[in-house]
Parts: C-alpha cells; sequence; structure tokens
C-alpha cells in the first residue's frame, strides 16, 4: 500500500467515518422549507464538530410517509457530507447533532430526519420536545 | 474535545433519538455519495456522435454471462443512473463497475498492468 500521506505532505489520517445529512427542500405536506438556511446551519454543526463538511447540490429525491397512509414526499435533497474521526463522536457531539436533528425535524415539519453515519441509515422520525433541546 | 471510545450502532441509535437503523452494506464506501458519484462519472463519459452515447475509449466488445437477477439490478441501476435525458445502459453501467473494481485491485496493488 503507497504511503499517501508522506506523498500528499499530509498529516495524519483522521476522517475515517463518513457522516451524512439529508437536507430535503418540503416538509412532510410538499411545501417547501427554508432548504439554505437548514444547509448552512448543517454546515455549521458539522463544521464546529468535525473541523469541515461539504453540501452537494440537490438530487431529486421521494420518500414514502408511513404515518400518512404511504404518501410519496417527492423533493430536491442537498446532501451535507463530512469525514469524521469515530473517536470525534462522543457523548457531546452526538448531543449536540441531536439537538440540531431533532429541532430541523421539529421545525421543518419532516417526517424523517436521515443521516448516515458509517454504514449505517439512522432514521429520526420522533422529535424531542423544545425544552429538551 | 474529550476522545472517547469508538461508539457502537446501537450507542449512536440512542443518542441521536433514532427510530430505525439500516444497513448501506451494497454500496462500495457504504454512502449515499456512490450513486451520485456513478451517476457524475457516467455523465463525464458517455458521448454521443450522432447515435448511442458511449465511452469513446471503449475499443472491445465481448459477451459476458450474468445471472439473470444480476442483470436486472444492473438495469435498475442504470435506470437511476440516467440524468438530464441521457440514456445509460446495463451494459454500459457493467463495464464502468469492471473498471472501478480493476482500479480498486490496482490501488491494492493487486494488479500490476496499468488499467485506466
Amino acid at each position: 500500500m503507497r504511503d499517501f500521506r508522506t506523498a500528499l505532505g499530509a498529516g495524519p489520517p483522521t476522517g475515517t467515518l463518513q457522516v451524512t445529512v439529508f437536507i430535503p427542500s418540503v416538509d412532510r405536506d410538499e411545501r417547501p422549507i427554508a432548504q439554505e438556511r437548514w444547509t448552512e446551519e448543517c454546515l455549521k454543526v458539522l463544521g464546529r464538530l468535525f473541523r469541515g463538511a461539504t453540501a452537494f447540490p440537490p438530487g431529486r429525491g421521494v420518500w414514502r410517509d408511513d404515518a400518512q397512509g404511504g404518501a410519496l414526499v417527492f423533493d430536491d435533497t442537498v446532501l451535507v457530507t463530512s469525514y469524521v474521526d469515530p473517536e470525534m463522536l462522543t457523548s457531546e457531539t452526538l448531543a449536540e447533532l441531536r439537538r440540531f436533528f431533532h429541532r430541523m425535524g421539529r421545525e421543518a415539519n419532516q417526517g424523517e430526519i436521515g443521516v448516515v453515519i458509517g454504514g449505517e441509515y439512522y432514521g429520526i422520525d420522533s422529535y424531542d420536545p423544545p425544552e429538551l433541546v | 474535545m474529550a476522545r472517547e471510545k469508538r461508539r457502537s450502532i446501537q450507542e449512536i441509535q440512542e443518542a441521536l433519538g433514532a427510530r430505525r437503523v439500516v444497513r448501506l452494506d451494497q454500496l462500495p464506501s457504504q454512502g449515499p455519495l456512490d450513486l451520485l458519484q456513478l451517476r457524475a462519472e457516467l455523465q463525464r463519459r458517455l458521448r454521443s456522435s450522432g447515435g448511442r452515447p458511449t465511452d469513446p475509449d471503449w475499443s472491445i466488445r465481448r459477451v459476458v454471462p450474468f445471472k439473470e437477477d444480476h442483470w436486472r439490478e444492473l438495469e435498475e441501476l442504470a435506470a437511476a443512473c440516467e440524468s438530464g435525458g441521457q440514456n445509460v445502459s446495463p451494459g454500459q453501467l457493467a463495464a464502468v463497475l469492471v473498471e472501478t473494481g480493476l482500479r480498486e485491485l490496482r490501488r491494492k496493488g493487486l494488479l500490476k498492468a496499468k488499467v485506466r
């Protein structure tokens, strides 16, 4: 295996875990939400916690809302991704992620907030009340 | 920031308050960006000179056998990779996936010959 670190003149490898957050463009009733604002907020949270993040241009997406009789909700999803040192997933960083995800889910009227951490998709469809966040 | 042990899936699920967890084993890098990257590579490489878009560097055609269910998966994935009116055939997608696999083997030092 090539020594990429030496070849690139880089520091020690750290970000081995991919964290990706789905930022929807509509709420669960297909009404537009402030996607740009939520994208910026997500970038700020991931940037502060993990040093960096990238938002990718929207891709057409669909989500089945089982709580509303399986209605299909179409939107143009932005993916915000960050490469994270697994050891940086501390109780504090996870708690801050939780606060952001639950606030976005609640305020943007989402059926589900989706985040991929490593090889797992985590779906959050029940949100903490405001007093807890 | 204090460093802690690596978190298990269950610990992350509970910490985030997530009701469901879905494993993404099927994707090579286990991330949702794979499909976007694959689609972008196909868009970049497939060029039309009047007929069906193709990669001008593909100069050899061979008959390759597939299992029926694998071919069906290629058809579904090819349909998902279509974008902006550009059609992608399952065979073209298979060619790109073979090249991706060869690149990965080469990166790991398991292939000596240069593969583009």
